[in-house]
């Protein structure tokens, strides 16, 4: 290993290190609502080994971030389909908050009843925060596509938690 | 009357607005107008807010807000540990192998490493052929 491959490590260790501190939470959010909380801690953790280990990639920071996502929701994938578990569980841990988790079951149980790649969409806009453009990078489909799976989606769950009161 | 395609744009341009993406003012307007889209609106916000914030358990809030005292007890309950581990050796290394009566003069020389291969150089040989690998 010569110096330059010296420099190149603690490069990539440095920027594995702000995008862990830009990104850590929004990425466990998202993987959160797809593979519940005990997982998606190691999930997390899995995806910013992966990320120290590559080579980060020379784009906007947008760019950046659809890239991060993009590791989070493959590992997700691979997740499920190795678990083979049901693709939504949630450990709700907030006993102070209980119409808050009553409300957060209840989109867990109907993002389980959205089409996968619509409930996907419809987390990284909302738990993970990602533009259309990023979305439509991560998932590999046009920005059109995200603006209509996330409309459906929203009004899916919104039919969903109609009963439910909205205060918490 | 309105249009079915007309209705399906007001709702992309409300989506638009609340995901911060590009908007057409002149849809928007006429969507805004309209109570059913503003119901939309607000609860579409109000869905974010719980996918963002309504599972997030405890101990990663705890976690995301920890104080520094917790890292700094972290790097100097590893510094301990670290300490005690080369104390350790160091007396486990003296006890296996005493200090000769000359260590200070050993440790003062350095020994250059062994050889591990003596090559004989011979005229007349042709070391770009077979005979490289002898």
């Amino acid at each position: 290993l010569g110096v330059g491959g010296v420099i190149d490590g603690r490069e990539r260790s440095l920027k594995a290190d702000i995008l862990f501190a830009a990104h850590r939470d929004p990425v466990f959010r998202y993987l959160c609502r797809i593979v519940g909380q005990r997982d998606a801690s190691d999930l997390t953790q899995e995806v910013f080994l992966r990320i120290a280990r590559s080579q980060v990639p020379d784009d906007t920071a947008e760019g950046v971030r659809a890239w991060v996502f993009r590791i989070a929701r493959n590992l997700a994938l691979n997740h499920q389909r190795d678990t083979k578990r049901q693709p939504m569980r949630v450990d709700l841990t907030d006993v102070a908050r209980p119409a808050a988790q009553e409300t957060s079951m209840a989109l867990t149980e109907a993002l389980e009843r959205l089409a996968p790649l619509d409930r996907d969409v419809f987390l990284l806009r909302e738990a993970g925060g990602l533009s259309y453009d990023d979305v439509a990078s991560s998932c590999g489909i046009s920005r059109d596509a995200v603006r209509a799976r996330l409309h459906r989606a929203r009004q899916q769950l919104r039919a969903a938690l109609q009963p439910l009161t909205w205060e918490g | 009357m309105i249009d079915g395609d007309e209705r399906a744009r007001e709702y992309l341009e409300i989506d638009a607005l609340l995901d911060g993406e590009p908007v057409d003012p002149h849809v928007l307007r006429v969507a805004l107008n309209d109570l059913g889209m503003r119901d939309y609106l607000i609860e579409a916000l109000l869905l974010r807010r719980v996918a963002r914030e309504g599972d997030l358990p405890r101990t990663v809030v705890a976690a995301s807000a920890r104080p520094r005292l917790v890292r700094v007890a972290g790097w100097l309950a590893a510094g301990i540990v670290l300490t005690l581990g080369i104390g350790a050796a160091y007396v486990q290394g003296r006890r296996a192998h005493p200090a000769p009566a000359s260590v200070e003069i050993s440790w003062l020389e350095p020994q250059a490493p062994a050889a591990t291969r003596v090559i004989r150089l011979e005229p007349g040989v042709n070391w770009t052929t077979e005979n490289r690998n002898r």
